[in-house]
């Protein structure tokens, strides 16, 4: 499978120790890859190595061979980015924006340029120092996706966006792997990777801790659940559940908290038999995941990690 | 090139224009006032012979009984170029650090064209800003002087015009290369704005004080002779090189430092 993004021993160091250290990962072509990781973590960095703002201070990254650094024009020529800053030219109207960065594109990107608004509903027409949050990152993703770059490198793209522009987001991620392109998808939001990811990286303190596939990422995850009880059903109740561990009670043992991993259909079986006033199941979030890779390293890391992934 | 070219003129459009109607305005008026002193001469050369030489050296002061020693006195030698200077350091420290600090320099490089041609026409933009600026400030001498019944020749403005110009394009130049180095538009407008009050102090303490007139050699201001220009009608071309060599350098060291430095 031929890759459309490699890092090698990959690192930018800033004064005071911060950056990203030694990363090495490739994106295979025709994949969308998740990159994970809290605030901090290192994800803008790497973007910004890729995309030949900053300068790698050790290793090196290639988008389809072409290194991102010394042959940075070329490699931008095949790129559609998406910047997780949505402070854009503020005097110009979304259309003058999207016309200046069409006229550096070839002929016709105005022109998908305009029917990508349209699918997005946005309204070009006033200023973007009047454009709220969610349509000054519907119009960035209109300038990443209009010249139809074979690679996409979103950072943070669906920040600010209602969940409908989420939606509308995803599916068209979606459609644009089903036409062969490649998507860096940088977000903190799993259940928005988790959809529509086919492998997942996650960076932690600048260095990546895992690649992973995302069936093996929803294997890892612990999610938590809160169940309700009319009264009390007795310690040993789920006891013998794979994955499943009772993390606490309250209300003399009417509530009781869950930290599930993998598929809860045995649970959800269990639970049958029991009598449930409510159940409290929230989509799993980043904390479950970092968990699961802070582990190792003992318990005072996994507090500091989980401080830092507070979202 | 030619879409960056074109953008940064319309960002550059009215700032530009307000200081070439400040500057070219302000010439204007002087020059108004100039049948007064005409009138006058005689009493005017006694009341200036009377004020030490170090002021009257420090406002650029020549003979003012003469139109373009007036004028040169009032508007050419000093406050003319320090209006442009203004202009000259403001727009040129803007041209890298704007975007930076503006938060759109992602967005910028994300064009797929190597940076020191994004740069090389933003420079471009500024640099006919300039033009205009100083074609507003040579243009309206010959209107001021129509206007206040002088004569100055068609030669003498247009190599006052030259001047100028090569002034304020080394201004721009250099606040432009501090832009490229720097992320903060203000701390590039403030070195910038040290070295111009820095230069125009040796040219002034090395026109006053024998023992350190080498100082001058070392100044802009120098090179800047905007009234013997007018006067003349000839160019000084080792003055004219002097600028054109410190513009050049400052711009292609600008573009080297902005192909290879981080740019957040």
């Amino acid at each position: 499978m031929a890759e459309a993004i490699v890092a090698r021993r990959l690192s930018k160091v800033y004064r005071g120790g911060r950056g990203v250290f030694d990363l090495d990962f490739a994106v295979h072509e025709g994949e969308i890859f998740g990159f994970l990781g809290p605030n901090g973590a290192g994800k803008t960095t790497t973007i910004r190595t890729m995309i030949g703002l900053l300068r790698p201070t050790g290793g090196a990254v290639t988008i389809f061979g072409l290194d991102c650094w010394s042959q940075s024009p070329a490699v931008k020529a095949r790129v559609g980015f998406v910047s997780a800053d949505p402070r854009l030219y503020e005097k110009m109207t979304g259309a003058a924006f999207l016309e200046f960065m069409a006229g550096f594109r070839a002929t016709g990107t105005l022109d998908r340029a305009r029917k990508l608004a349209t699918q997005f509903e946005l309204d070009l027409k006033p200023k973007i120092r009047h454009l709220s949050r969610g349509n000054r990152q519907k119009l960035l993703l209109v300038q990443g996706l209009m010249h139809d770059a074979p690679l996409l490198i979103l950072d943070e793209a669906s920040g600010g966006l209602d969940p409908l522009g989420q939606e509308q987001f995803l599916t068209h991620l979606e459609e644009e792997r089903a036409r062969g392109k490649t998507v860096f998808l940088s977000s903190h939001n799993l259940a928005e990777v988790e959809r529509v990811a086919d492998r997942v990286g996650i960076i932690r303190e600048g260095r990546m801790v895992a690649v992973e596939a995302i069936a093996t990422l929803r294997g890892l995850r612990t999610r938590k659940m809160e169940v309700t009880l009319e009264r009390e059903v007795g310690s040993g109740f789920f006891d013998g559940l794979p994955g499943v561990q009772v993390t606490g009670t309250r209300d003399g043992g009417r509530r009781v908290e869950l930290a599930v991993r993998g598929n809860p259909r045995d649970l959800l079986a269990r639970l049958g038999t029991a009598p449930v006033l409510d159940v409290v199941f929230p989509p799993a979030d980043l904390e479950s995941v970092f968990m699961h890779y802070y582990r190792d390293d003992g318990e005072g890391a996994a507090a500091d990690v989980l401080e830092a992934a507070r979202l | 090139m030619t879409v960056m070219l074109r953008k940064a003129l319309w960002d550059l459009r009215w700032t530009a224009f307000w200081f070439a109607i400040g500057g070219a305005g302000y010439t204007l008026m002087v020059s108004l006032f100039y049948p007064v002193v005409r009138d006058q001469a005689q009493q005017f050369s006694q009341l200036l012979a009377t004020y030490p030489k170090g002021f009257l050296a420090a406002l650029g002061t020549t003979d003012i009984t003469t139109f373009t020693g007036y004028l040169g006195t009032e508007s050419l030698n000093l406050f003319w170029p320090i209006i442009a200077a203004v202009f000259a350091v403001l727009a040129g420290a803007a041209v890298v650090a704007k975007e930076v600090e503006d938060g759109t320099s992602e967005i910028w490089l994300s064009i797929p064209a190597p940076r020191w041609r994004l740069l090389l026409a933003k420079l471009a933009a500024l640099g006919v800003a300039v033009l205009a600026i100083a074609a507003a400030g040579a243009s309206i001498v010959e209107v001021s002087a129509l206007l206040v019944g002088a004569t100055v020749s068609a030669a003498g403005v247009f190599a006052m015009g030259a001047v100028m110009a090569a002034f304020v394009f080394t201004v721009a130049a250099y606040s432009s290369l501090l832009s490229s180095l720097l992320s903060s538009r203000g701390v590039a407008a403030g070195i910038a704005f040290a070295i111009t009050l820095v230069s125009y102090m040796m040219w002034l303490i090395g026109g006053l004080a024998e023992g350190w007139k080498q100082l001058k050699s070392f100044s802009i201001f120098t090179a800047y002779t905007p009234q013997k220009a007018l006067e003349t009608g000839s160019l000084d071309l080792v003055s004219l090189g002097i600028l054109a060599g410190i513009t050049l350098g400052c711009v292609l060291a600008a573009l080297v430092a902005f192909e290879r430095r981080d740019a957040i």
